[in-house]
């Protein structure tokens, strides 16, 4: 059996701990720029709030229920989010943690599976005071169903399902759109084909299934039917891509500004493959003009012949691309860049062309420069390009307080 | 929370007799071990104001807090009360549970049935900086 384990309302939780007085009141958090909402709480989601909502939209709604509004702070989830995966695993026998605030537990041999989730639900809020929903059921795409059975039951957040009888009569009532790995497109494709519920799929055959939906569509119907065909994935993988962009507070209309931040994008994107003792092969760059599908863009590809993370030749390659697609007759509003075709360190072939000599000493510039930046925090030692005028950076007006990891920002208690 | 006593300088190539003491180079000291128990269950928080003075903990004390521990009678805990943190010591003789300051100038808070009071951790070690 398997289980998901899937922290509630994760991001607005997080910054309930450390603010007790927010218990049973509204809370969201909003995404970058603190344009929309990213997270809420049970009692904003009650007030009508939607996800993805821009905020302005619900001002209104903000100012007269009093809802208490954050701008992400990814390092306060990163830590809670580390604090709860060490006790989930600590407690089965293996683990997949699948994002930022779920994760799938193998449950082999454990006993009473009811008795065992109330339990580890219990443990995670006690120690970390985050609430978690765990569905249980044979497959990794049923317990998704089964978890999201599990958050709308009010007085314990846990569904398990163990029977067949059972699982099918919530299958008849699971709509296709809500399955995982079923997106928008597919289920408009099924829908046309008179297929609503999620028991349906289950009832065709497996050719048809493979003809419609592939071979990865086959295998999450056969998860669907009970039959375990995805394996939890326990081993870290290498990342395929990094991507860091950001929508900016104001448009940029001078290429001066818009160097300054695709290179401070560049340097991040650089420091996180050297987190991971990876190279890239190819560099994207791209500028918008609107965050909407209608804007103007315009991107370019860089492919290296040597696979590099280094931070002085990222830049670079960005600046020479950005000067070849910037046109000053827009203004910008998001920009970013992108690594790609990630390979080991390790695996790195040089070109006869490389000095060796220049690549060592680089790479001992980059260590230094990221052990200063992880004791200081993040991009304090910069390049000159990156400029320090935070003029584009992202506003983030809210931001709580890293209460777990920066000793000046731990909480005040009165004795 | 990543507190560590570096280990101490040992050379590595020694010419002469090799020190006596390099097997043993691994019994350093980790304040993280002995101050934190259960890691993904440990906060640390600033003490503020005075009421706890003749418990030892003054004002600017880090004290850290397991939220893994229930609490026993007499233990120090964090608590919430009315939504507002409060540092006191736990009492829950006889059949009430009373929230008791150590300075004479502050007053023992009854916890009534109705009151929206959850005890946030247990103190289990208070930290202070003489210079």
């Amino acid at each position: 059996m398997i289980a998901l384990a899937d922290c509630n309302n994760f991001y607005a939780s997080c910054e309930r701990v450390f603010r007790p007085n927010l218990n049973g009141k509204p809370v969201v958090v909003l995404s970058n720029n603190d344009g929309c909402v990213i997270a809420r709480s049970n009692e904003a989601k009650a007030l009508g709030i939607k996800m993805g909502e821009p905020a302005f939209k619900s001002r209104y709604i903000f100012e007269k229920y009093e809802v208490h509004i954050f701008s992400t702070n990814f390092v306060l989830y990163g830590d809670f989010s580390n604090r709860v995966m060490s006790i989930l695993s600590s407690n089965v026998p293996e683990i997949e943690v699948y994002s930022i605030d779920e994760a799938f537990l193998n449950l082999e041999g454990i006993p009473n599976k009811k008795q065992f989730s109330l339990e580890l639900r219990e443990k995670v809020l006690k120690w970390t005071g985050i609430p978690l929903s765990i569905g249980v059921a044979p497959t990794k795409v049923l317990s998704k169903m089964a978890n999201s059975m599990a958050k709308n039951q009010s007085e314990n957040n846990i569904c398990i399902l163990e029977h067949v009888d059972s699982i099918n009569r919530h299958l008849k009532e699971f709509s296709i759109s809500k399955i995982w790995g079923i997106g928008w497109q597919l289920t408009k494709k099924l829908n046309s084909m008179g297929i609503y519920n999620a028991y349906q799929l289950t009832e065709k055959s497996d050719l048809w299934i493979q003809k419609q939906m592939a071979i990865t569509g086959l295998r999450l119907v056969k998860e669907l039917r009970g039959e375990p065909c995805l394996e939890l994935e326990k081993k870290w993988r290498r990342k395929k891509s990094i991507t860091t962009s950001r929508t900016f507070a104001h448009g940029i209309d001078n290429i001066r500004d818009l160097s300054k931040a695709l290179t401070t994008y560049a340097s991040i994107c650089a420091a996180k493959l050297r987190k991971e003792n990876s190279c890239a092969k190819s560099i994207y760059i791209m500028l918008a003009t609107d965050t909407s599908r209608r804007g103007h863009k315009s991107s370019k590809i860089i492919n290296l012949n040597t696979p590099t993370n280094d931070s002085l030749e990222i830049i670079s390659h960005c600046t020479e691309a950005l000067r070849n697609i910037y046109n000053s007759n827009y203004t910008y509003k998001r920009a970013g860049v992108i690594v790609s075709d990630i390979v080991p360190q390790s695996k790195v072939q040089l070109t006869v062309f490389d000095k060796t000599d220049d690549i060592e000493k680089r790479q001992h510039l980059m260590q230094a420069i990221d052990i200063m930046n992880h004791k200081h925090g993040r991009l304090r030692v910069r390049f000159a390009v990156n400029g320090y005028s935070p003029r584009w950076h992202p506003h983030q007006e809210l931001l709580s307080p890293c209460y777990t990891t920066r000793i000046s920002d731990l909480k005040r208690i009165k004795g | 929370m990543q507190l560590k006593l570096s280990k101490p300088y040992l050379p590595k190539i020694m010419a002469g007799f090799p020190s006596p003491a390099e097997d043993f180079t691994d019994l350093s000291i980790s304040l993280d071990q002995l101050l934190v128990k259960n890691p993904p269950a440990t906060f640390m928080a600033y003490a503020e104001g005075e009421s706890m003075i003749n418990m030892g903990i003054h004002h600017g004390d880090i004290i850290i807090v397991d939220r893994s521990l229930s609490p026993r009678n007499e233990d120090i805990i964090v608590a919430v009360l009315e939504g507002e943190f409060l540092i006191k010591q736990f009492s829950n003789a006889g059949d009430e549970i009373r929230l008791i300051p150590h300075n004479s100038k502050y007053p023992i808070i009854y916890i009534k049935e109705d009151s929206d009071f959850q005890v946030w951790g247990v103190v289990v070690h208070s930290i202070r900086s003489y210079r």
